[in-house]
């Protein structure tokens, strides 16, 4: 005999099985379903940010046109506060449809990759062949990555074409907020993605799976924002109450300093509560992106535009645990599916 | 020898089926650990409720407050107990279709596929009887729930000092009959698809398909149809006939609209009859329409006004139950 194999990842087995699964999931009929659903939600998320968008630059003509006319500084004021309407919206607004139904793609691919091989004990089969398990882990979660990127890439790319039919420019700047937006979406989706595949690691059937896959995602959507509301609301106290009819300096300033400190304790707890779920990550993110645009939303004059470093240092806490999310829960159904007693 | 039982009384079978079902809910950890959640997605809503009423009650002691445009409706009206529900059934109805998916998406799969429906068959039972107990079952844990959560709420609400008037009882009584028809309408669905679909991950998630069509795609294209079909909101100086056309037509989109979303039809039902002076609310445009202040009306005045959106409400398990009844009779079990 030749003696030992030597232990190594050979990325050719792994490529193959991220293949089969790739082209597994692409022609699966349930996979197609939600993908198609998707895409009419997104035809009418275009419809109305098209709309809107029309609107407000119709809106911002016009405010010019009376600001050139009257000449009166407070109007001219108002329509350069108000910036001209931004591209960026129609694909943030696309953007935000992810945030409730992004979850149920994710975890569609995700809930049966693990427990249907091992229903249907074809499992036993493939672990039979000259293939370490590791291996067989890496390459489903590679080939479910890779569809949820083609996935969330379809909608921006639909947006894409509305927004070059409908004959508006995309400036490079816009182009690259874009591009951290699809970003962030496909880390979002992955933290989805890895819940259901630790479930699927964990329980015998693909139901199951599901079920918990979705309790954790009620977990995150509608129970922690509501948590974290209501502790930064505790945490920061009762508003402070103004001082009387006829304040003097002093207690004005002072009731200025209370009710910053309270707004800053409240924001604060608030965001460190939502920091822990994806969902709430990805809400700051896109609202964030969102307000790149108008410079932040100061309301002064149209800012200088932040560049990348800057950007990214903004929300560096939330890609942080938007990387991190799907990471944990990886690693967790990898140990999981190293472990699993197949009998 | 002895006399086999006869087949008239189905009575037996059905109750048993019903009663096995019933112990596997609620022992069952999804149904808990569901059951906790939606517990937990109302306390929030429940004691902002119980806030408001507080502050309404405050202000009417006070009484009632009069400005140069007539006297202030808030502090002239007595609270009412059914107020302190009136934010549950938008908060609750998200996560109770997941429940209710969750409970029935694998009471027919699981046991085709796990074998045991075969086992099951050659017992002395119909399989009428086993579709109709499972559904029975499924139902009365809902209901078992639903009123769980109402019987501790009213606690809260005595312990609180508030005391519910005849009227009020009324109201959230037949809240929590809307509450167990929606839960009831998502739990036939998710069992009808498990009869038609034999794996259960597949079942469950073309349940959560359907829930999405009904939360996204109504919602999103009715905007849309509202653009399309309504038209642009009259301008200011447009003729009343004109006003009224645009009226009709919104109208008209916002109803069917209502009874084609389980969900607005559940919040529009369950906000009436807690809320009887709601005479209109439009889920499209954001409004709601009151009756004024100075007139009363009872719950069952709300029924009769959304009798449409209360038959579709109560009569849709039905349908559903009836596809799922249908498809188990015929199913080939091999």
């Amino acid at each position: 005999m030749s003696g030992d194999v030597p232990m190594r990842i050979d990325l050719s087995r792994v490529a193959i099985i991220a293949r089969k699964e790739f082209t597994d999931h692409l022609t699966d009929r349930t996979f197609l379903l939600v993908l198609a659903l998707f895409g009419i939600l997104t035809l009418f998320a275009l419809e109305q940010g098209l709309a809107g968008y029309t609107n407000a630059m119709e809106w911002y003509v016009s405010a010019l046109e009376s600001a050139a006319h009257a000449e009166h500084l407070s109007t001219s004021a108002l329509a350069s506060s108000a910036g001209p309407p931004s591209v960026v919206w129609i694909f943030l607004g696309v953007g935000e449809k992810f945030l409730l139904f992004g979850p149920l793609l994710a975890i569609a691919v995700g809930f049966d990759l693990i427990s249907e091989e091992r229903s249907t004990r074809s499992l036993r089969m493939l672990l039979s062949r000259p293939v370490y398990r590791d291996e067989v882990i890496t390459g489903k979660a590679v080939g479910g990555a890779v569809v949820l990127v083609l996935a969330s890439a379809v909608p921006f790319i639909l947006a894409l074409g509305a927004v070059l039919v409908a004959g508006l420019t995309i400036t490079l700047y816009d182009a690259a907020i874009v591009v951290l937006c699809l970003g962030a979406t496909i880390l979002y989706l992955l933290a989805y993605f890895g819940v259901a595949v630790a479930f699927s690691a964990f329980s015998e059937d693909g139901g199951r799976a599901l079920a918990w896959a979705m309790a954790v995602f009620i977990l995150f959507s509608v129970i922690v924002p509501v948590v974290a509301e209501t502790s930064a609301v505790s945490a920061a106290g009762p508003i402070p109450a103004w001082p009387g009819d006829n304040p003097t300096p002093d207690e004005v300033e002072q009731y200025l300093e209370e009710r910053n400190d309270r707004s800053a304790t409240y924001n604060g707890v608030k965001n460190t509560i939502l920091a822990l779920s994806p969902n709430g990550n990805y809400e700051t993110m896109i609202k964030m992106l969102g307000s790149l645009h108008s410079g932040g939303g100061d309301g002064g004059a149209v800012a200088e535009e932040p560049g990348l470093k800057d950007v990214l240092g903004r929300f560096w806490q939330n890609t942080v645990g938007l990387v991190a999310f799907p990471m944990i829960f990886l690693a967790v159904a990898y140990v999981r599916f190293m472990r699993i007693d197949l009998r | 020898m002895y006399v086999t039982e006869s087949p008239r009384s189905t009575g037996r079978g059905l109750l048993t089926v019903a009663r096995k079902e019933l112990t596997d809910h609620l022992t069952s950890r999804t149904f808990l650990v569901f059951a906790a959640l939606l517990v937990v997605v109302c306390i929030i809503p429940f004691q902002q409720g119980l806030a408001g009423y507080h502050a309404k009650a405050q202000a009417y002691a006070e009484g009632p407050i009069i400005t140069p445009w007539g006297v202030e409706e808030f502090g002239s009206v007595p609270p009412a107990a059914a107020d302190v529900y009136s934010r549950l059934p938008g908060a609750l109805s998200t996560t109770g279709a997941i429940l209710a998916i969750a409970m029935g998406f694998d009471l027919v799969s699981r046991e085709r596929q796990s074998g045991s429906l075969k086992l099951l068959l050659v017992r002395p039972l119909f399989r009428d009887q086993i579709i109709t107990g499972k559904a029975l079952g499924g139902i009365l844990a809902l209901t078992t729930l639903v009123f769980a959560g109402l019987a501790a709420s009213l606690g809260f609400l005595l312990v609180d000092g508030i005391v519910p008037d005849m009227d009020a009882l009324v109201s959230i009584l037949l809240f929590a009959l809307a509450t167990v028809a929606f839960l009831a309408f998502f739990f036939c669905l998710a069992l009808t698809i498990s009869t038609v679909v034999p794996r259960t991950g597949k079942a469950f998630l073309y349940a959560l398909v359907v829930l999405f069509i009904f939360t996204a795609l109504v919602p999103t294209a009715s905007a849309v149809a509202k653009d399309v079909v309504v038209g642009a909101h009259p301008l200011p100086g447009a003729s009343p006939a004109e006003r009224g056309d645009y009226q009709a037509r919104l109208g008209l989109l916002e109803s069917v609209a209502t009874v084609f979303s389980p969900q607005w039809n559940y919040e529009l039902v369950a906000k009436s009859v807690l809320e009887p002076r709601l005479t209109s609310y439009s889920f499209i445009e954001g409004s709601i329409t009151y009756l004024p202040y100075d007139e009363t009306a009872r719950p069952t005045d709300a029924l009769a006004r959304f009798w449409q959106n209360v038959l579709v409400l109560f009569t849709a398990p039905f349908v559903l139950f009836g596809i799922a009844y249908i498809a188990f009779q015929r199913m080939d079990v091999r």
